[in-house]
């Protein structure tokens, strides 16, 4: 419940400024995600991050991040979040630190889509993949909205140079997993730092 | 302002304070309210909110749990048992409600802390009190009732500033605040009488007094051995806006009453074999509020009893690897290496393990945890990390 209105205050803040922060077109082809970090996508996506909250990390969306969502982190390095918390003083979302093994890196990902307030985050699928020429963690993510949506999605972990490249795609298992997923693969394949 | 307007909202106040409702009666089992009546109107909200609870996704829907939950329930409800539905809810706070049309929710925060059968059912039997008292019906009618006063006073106090050509503004909030105190006032009443029915119920059925004040005297030390200042404080905050007493003053009062009683049972074992499927699951989700040391607190607390250490030792491991303060990782590799001396610890702890035994430079401690970690996780799909891992260290020696 409190995760909840907390969630409400922080979308609640985001409409709010939603006036002066707009929702910015991600066009189709090469994207800058952050400092030195690019991705190529291969259609157009919504940016959200503006209204977002986000630091370091890049929210791209195609229907509305409630029917998918595309997290791109640019390279974090020890004391960085993926979620901010919401007092600055209390770390109660997770915090990177760059000695995390990958069993760790994974374990980071997951915690921090339950910071998101997702319920019952589960990852599967665990596999190694090769981005930017760098070996890295893949695997399948499942979760539910605390109203009972299933959503399914995958987690990337790359690190390189002591700093980590996440990526997360998250959406509804009904219709909008299945739609955006190879579009945020490639996008997650294209990763170049 | 002068004595006149003094007086005159004097007046208004002790006007409105006599219109606040008294304590309704006991109610009756089975009782059904008219749909058209306000509690008719309270039950319909609550039935919404029910149907929200069964479609949640945490709701827990283990058929023995809920019994076991259910029958400890029915055994301080004993009249009201069938009026009552149990919805089980994982969620890592302790925490129950209990609506007025017996739908009442059991987080699993609270099963995860209560250390035995009576200390369940003292919360259970305190949930029970609100609502044989009819206190969600009260606690919106002394609302309205405070809320009606606060607006006639601040009208008033204007009115008799105009006339008297007097700033009343100060009236105003003065009325709204009192008017809020009233309200967080008279929760404080019913959560005081709930915890007496609560102990009473209880009591009746046979289980050991002294768990009422235990549960929040353990609550007590979570709460004071928090990771997060603003959970510290809040035990401490004395305010006229708490809706609780304040925990030393609920524990003095359930150890005054648990004196005037003989001794009964604790059901230690039985409650944990009723919890233990469910035990790795929730101290994961505790983890999950990143409040490292109020779980470990917890932790340690679990493990008095010696019971399940393999997967309590594994979770101590989990808290001190991911909390990473100074000494934290030989911390956490001991408390992996403890786990691996239990038949139940997790076979996730050998893998942990050898990663610790890793970085903190013991190659040959890894290399052997790695490999029980192998042979025992023959399907995980994270294998290949640790052979990654292991070639690794094959490869440098």
């Amino acid at each position: 419940m409190k995760k909840s209105i907390v969630s409400l205050a922080v979308l609640g803040a985001a409409l709010a400024l939603a006036a002066c922060e707009t929702v910015t077109l991600a066009p189709a082809g090469a994207y800058a995600v952050g400092k030195g970090s690019n991705v190529t996508l291969t259609r157009a996506w919504s940016d959200f991050t503006p209204i977002s909250g986000l630091k370091k990390v890049r929210m791209l969306s195609i229907d509305g991040p409630l029917l998918n969502r595309l997290y791109l982190s640019e390279g974090l390095v020890t004391g960085d979040y993926i979620v901010q918390p919401a007092n600055r003083r209390e770390a109660t979302t997770p915090l990177y630190d760059s000695s995390m093994s990958v069993t760790e890196q994974v374990e980071f990902v997951a915690n921090s889509v339950t910071a998101m307030s997702y319920e019952r985050v589960a990852t599967s699928g665990v596999r190694p993949v090769q981005v930017n020429g760098q070996r890295g963690v893949r695997f399948d993510i499942e979760a539910a909205t605390e109203a009972g949506l299933v959503i399914k999605g995958v987690g990337q972990a790359v690190k390189s140079d002591d700093r980590l490249f996440v990526a997360i795609y998250l959406a509804p298992g009904e219709h909008y997993f299945a739609e955006s997923l190879a579009s945020a693969e490639a996008t997650m394949d294209s990763v170049t730092f | 302002m002068s004595r006149r307007a003094a007086a005159f909202v004097a007046g208004l106040l002790l006007a409105t304070a006599s219109a606040a409702p008294a304590l309704a009666q006991h109610r009756a089992p089975g009782l059904v309210p008219d749909p058209t009546s306000v509690e008719g109107g309270l039950w319909g909200v609550m039935e919404r909110a029910e149907q929200d609870a069964k479609n949640s996704a945490d709701l827990n829907d283990d058929p023995a749990l809920n019994d076991y939950v259910r029958g400890v329930v029915c055994r301080v409800a004993s009249d009201y048992c069938d009026e009552i539905r149990v919805y089980i809810m994982d969620r890592p706070y302790l925490n129950a409600s209990m609506a007025p049309n017996g739908y009442m929710e059991v987080w699993s925060g609270l099963l995860l802390r209560a250390e035995n059968e009576a200390q369940l059912a003292f919360v259970l039997g305190h949930e029970l009190g609100h609502f044989l008292e009819n206190h969600s019906l009260e606690r919106w009618n002394n609302q309205k009732a405070w809320a009606t006063a606060a607006l006639v006073i601040s009208v008033g106090a204007g009115a008799a500033g105009a006339y008297y050509g007097v700033d009343t503004s100060a009236i105003g909030d003065l009325a709204y605040l009192t008017a809020v105190a009233s309200v967080m006032n008279y929760s404080r009443t019913q959560e005081a009488q709930a915890d007496a029915i609560g102990f009473e119920r209880m009591v009746a059925a046979g289980l050991e007094p002294t768990a009422a004040a235990a549960i929040w005297r353990q609550q007590q030390a979570e709460t004071r051995a928090s990771s997060f200042r603003s959970v510290r404080q809040r035990e401490a905050m004395g305010s006229v806006f708490r809706t609780h007493p304040l925990t030393a003053e609920r524990i003095a009062a359930l150890d005054a009453m648990a004196q005037e009683h003989p001794g009964g049972l604790e059901e230690r074992e039985r409650y944990r074999a009723a919890i233990r499927p469910h035990l790795s699951a929730w101290l994961a989700e505790d983890l999950s509020r990143r409040d490292f040391n109020a779980s470990l607190a917890l932790t340690e607390r679990l493990e008095r009893d010696g019971l399940d250490l393999g997967v309590l030792e594994f979770h101590r491991g989990q808290i001190l690897r991911q909390r990473r303060d100074a000494g934290d990782l030989e911390l956490a590799r001991d408390a992996y290496r403890n786990a691996t001396e239990y038949e139940d610890a997790p076979v996730a702890a050998w893998r942990e393990l050898g990663d610790l035994e890793m970085r903190l430079e013991d190659p040959q401690a890894a290399a052997a945890a790695w490999r029980t970690y192998l042979d025992r996780a023959t399907t995980a799909d994270d294998r290949w990390i640790v052979e990654d891992s292991l070639t690794a260290l094959e490869t440098s020696s």
